[in-house]
């Protein structure tokens, strides 16, 4: 008895070593799959395009649907945004799938955790057809695209099988210098947002309340602090408490973002750059930048800003944004708070000390790797067979006709043409669960990022495209997008990058709550040239005059 | 070869054959050794190999044996950071703090429950301390931002009662260790306690009525009999903690760390985490963990040393 009790309990400890190595195996790559990457034979070189299969070109057809006559299958990998359904569910993904005759099997991670997945696939060299929506940084484009080898150039694919894209390109030759690569390739496809209105934040303050307390939209600094301060004290919503917040900000970020460009400040490269006489600033030293931060200094003290805004804290925002606690408050469309949103104005940027109106908060014409978040959002791996199907996949998103349906579906059945333009059914609009739950079940709007040209955009409602009218002349002409560094550089600049961006941003918030007083601005400037600041700036100089 | 040789021949086999029979009557013990310690070979050792990319620039195509040597580059990076001495000092700090002010509470709460005379008192009491150990730490962390919260925390709510001003425990670097600290203790002492109360009933009875006879009172017996017969446990304990010296709280800090408190905040592994597995550079990474680790094997080897000496007790 006592010789089968020990034997079960073996047997039952040995399943559950089992079943632990098969979960574990997705986490112990390092452990498994090296040895097989040792037995593959060493870096193919740029030169060698995956070697389509034999009959693969006559299986393509070089013109309209289905994209190849035998149904073909490719895996791809991409970032879930909370809003979307099952990629494999979704109906515009279904609906392509009949028309293209490529089927899709997707691996769909969810956003929270997404970056480790994508790293660990790199780093496993366990890669997908194709890196769909993924969030592919420019450094990983430098590194797993130029350095490794891991991503296809797509250039020659666009030339021959993407007469859509490439109309986009050859119009915006800005666009393809910013994704091309050091080396001359392009890794990586960008989202377009051919709407001034689709590429930037916009500034939304509460109608109701000014009409409450009699007061006009501030037009400059004075102005706004007293608007803020009427709004933190005159309970302008009326319930007896004074629970507004008048300056919403809604993390750190957004000291870069929000006002910079009343001081002259803007966002160039994805980052703290400024653009004068072709010489690249990084302001983060500037005095202008300490004027900022004492004018967000001073919101702070008398309770004018958010107290919270440095927490990162984004649900308890979206909360109070939905409770339309806000006076003032920076967002892209009005999504989250349609229930409320008609209370909110557009407004536009408030004048700085020297008069100077800019708004920053903006990116270019090609969405690479945008302020807001993602990255490269198409690309093609050495382990894909078929690469011109999958370019011409792709294509089409990036025509009109793609374009609509991917927003808007199909016709008659997700949206109705009225007045010539695409609105959607109302069933949609009026889900009980928000308009982007629905829509993520229909296409993969929701989040953004997908690589496609917008040309009418479906998340900019009524509301948000009027308030877009009060930044449009604000925004600069010419936006660049962060340059594709090469290896090199990379390696130089980027813990250089990494550390400077974490010190900007933890001294800044001390800056504003009065952790740190201003005396100690001329330590804070010194530490900046000691962690290599001048090298960081040389960097993009000579990035942005390869650009130009 | 003399006439003797057979027998001392045969010894050694003997002494092998009478092994493996030992072995055989008690399979039953190695069978249960068996699946731990092929869990430890395969995946605490046989990992092992990998960390040669700690000094190479892995790249993933090329695998880890065939990725090139660049040596100490990424150490050097590593020393060369500019919050390399922070991360360290409050890395080490932090730990310390941890260390000084949580390793004689479970102590004190195992004697302290060996004292209770009621059996159900001391179940209860028991119970109480050790469930907080089952709570998973982002609930942990949650119920402290509730608590802590300068508007509506309980904490200052409690302050204001007696006319104090709220204290912004979660946004201040220099509230940060103590919390931390405070928590670790508060969530950990009754579970690390048991292995102390079981060291104390280990303890023969009969030392303390002789103690009693020669009139010790309740706590000379504490200090002369209790102490010295778990002294063994502490030290083993204390050894095997310092051996986690550098890698104090990865989870925890990171989910209490923000831009105001990143001072005290930033340890080693969340610096690791946020600029090395984050980015994908595992190579730099791998460099900071084994540096950590040197650190940690370092110092378990100087306590284990200074211990045998001072003690007769060591971990080897």
């Amino acid at each position: 008895m006592k010789r089968l009790k020990a034997l079960s309990l073996f047997v039952l400890s040995l399943a559950f070593l089992i079943s632990a190595c098969s979960d574990g195996g997705n986490n112990q790559p390092a452990a498994e799959t090296p040895s097989a990457a040792v037995e593959t034979p060493a870096a193919t070189t740029a030169a060698e395009t995956p070697a389509a299969e034999p009959g693969a070109s006559a299986n393509l057809n070089p013109q309209g649907f289905p994209i190849v006559n035998e149904s073909i299958s490719l895996s791809v990998f991409g970032c879930k945004d909370a809003n979307h359904a099952a990629w494999k569910d979704v109906l515009v993904l279904k609906e392509y799938e009949k028309m293209s005759n490529v089927k899709m099997e997707y691996q769909d991670a969810p956003a929270q955790g997404c970056e480790e997945n994508r790293n660990l696939m790199f780093a496993s060299n366990d890669l997908p057809d194709i890196f769909l929506r993924a969030g592919l940084s420019s450094t990983d484009i430098a590194n797993y695209g130029m350095q490794e080898q891991m991503l296809v150039p797509l250039e020659g694919l666009i030339e021959q099988h993407a007469p859509n894209l490439k109309k986009l390109l050859d119009t915006y030759p800005d666009v393809k210098s910013s994704i091309t690569a050091p080396d001359g390739h392009i890794y990586a496809l960008p989202s377009f947002n051919m709407q001034l209105a689709g590429r930037t934040e916009k500034i939304w303050i509460n109608e109701l309340w000014l009409k409450e307390l009699g007061l006009e939209k501030p037009t400059n600094m004075d102005e706004m602090l007293h608007v803020l301060r009427a709004f933190r004290d005159q309970d302008p919503n009326k319930n007896g408490e004074k629970d507004e917040i008048p300056l919403g900000l809604r993390e750190p970020l957004f000291i870069f973002t929000a006002l910079s460009g009343s001081f002259g400040l803007e966002r160039q490269f994805g980052g703290n750059f400024n653009i004068e006489n072709d010489k690249v600033n990084l302001w983060v030293d500037d005095d202008r930048y300490k004027e900022l931060l004492e004018y967000l200094n001073q919101l702070y003290a008398e309770g004018l800003l958010w107290k919270d805004f440095f927490t990162k804290d984004i649900p308890t925002w979206r909360s109070n944004l939905s409770q339309a606690k806000y006076g003032m408050f920076f967002i892209f469309a009005s999504d989250p708070f349609t229930t409320v949103e008609d209370q909110f104005v557009g407004m536009s940027p408030i004048k700085g000390p020297r008069g100077e109106q800019t708004f920053s908060h903006a990116t270019s014409l090609a969405s690479f790797t945008s302020s807001f978040m993602g990255g490269g959002n198409f690309a093609i791996t050495v382990e894909n067979k078929h690469p011109e199907a999958s370019i011409r996949w792709i294509d089409y998103f990036y025509g009109e006709e793609g374009s609509r349906f991917f927003q808007y579906g199909i016709e008659g059945e997700t949206y109705n043409l009225v007045d010539g333009k695409p609105q959607l059914v109302d069933s949609i609009l009026n889900d009980p669960r928000g308009l982007m739950a629905r829509l993520g079940e229909i296409n993969l709007v929701p989040g953004a990022h997908f690589p496609t040209a917008v040309f009418e955009s479906i998340v900019l409602n009524k509301k948000s495209m009027e308030v877009a009218e009060y930044v449009k002349d604000y925004i600069p002409d010419l936006i660049y997008g962060a340059p594709i560094f090469d290896d090199a550089t990379l390696d130089r600049i980027l813990p250089i990058k990494n550390e400077l961006d974490k010190y900007v941003e933890e001294t800044s918030v001390k800056f504003i709550i009065g952790e740190l007083s201003f005396d100690k601005w001329d330590e804070y400037v010194d530490t900046l040239r000691k962690m290599k600041m001048d090298e960081l700036e040389q960097a993009y100089q000579t990035a942005y005059d390869g650009m130009k | 070869m003399s006439l003797y040789a057979p027998a001392t021949q045969g010894q050694p086999r003997a002494k092998a054959r009478q092994l493996w029979r030992r072995i055989l009557s008690r399979y039953e013990l190695y069978v249960m050794l068996a699946v731990p310690l092929a869990w430890y070979i395969i995946f605490k050792y046989v990992p092992m190999y990998g960390v040669q990319i700690a000094f190479k620039d892995f790249s993933p195509r090329r695998g880890i044996v065939g990725s090139e040597w660049v040596g100490l580059e990424h150490f050097q990076r590593f020393f060369e950071s500019y919050y390399f001495w922070d991360l360290i000092w409050n890395t080490f700090s932090l730990s310390m703090f941890n260390l000084i002010a949580g390793f004689p509470i479970p102590i004190l709460l195992a004697l302290l429950i060996n004292e209770i005379r009621t059996k159900d008192m001391k179940k209860l009491v028991q119970n109480a301390t050790y469930i907080p150990h089952f709570l998973s730490l982002v609930v942990v962390v949650g119920i402290l931002q509730i608590f802590l919260d300068d508007d509506i925390g309980k904490i200052n709510q409690f302050i204001g009662l007696f006319g104090g001003d709220a204290i912004d425990f979660l946004n201040k670097a220099a509230w940060f260790q103590t919390i931390f600290v405070s928590s670790e203790i508060w969530q950990h002492m009754g579970w690390s306690s048991i292995i102390y109360l079981a060291a104390l009933s280990g303890i023969d009875p009969t030392l303390y009525e002789a103690a009693k006879m020669d009139g010790a009172t309740r706590l000379k017996r504490i200090i002369h009999v209790s102490i010295p017969g778990i002294m063994p446990t502490i030290v083993i304990l204390f050894i095997l903690q310092i051996g986690h010296m550098m890698d104090v709280g990865f989870e925890k800090a990171l989910l209490m760390q923000n831009s105001v408190n990143a001072d005290k905040s930033e340890i080693l592994s969340t610096f690791v985490y946020k600029f090395g597995i984050k980015q994908g550079q595992f190579s730099f990474t791998a460099a900071a963990g084994l540096f950590n680790a040197v650190i940690d094997f370092t110092l378990l080897i100087i306590v284990n040393y200074w211990a045998r000496k001072k003690t007769g007790t060591s971990l080897w």
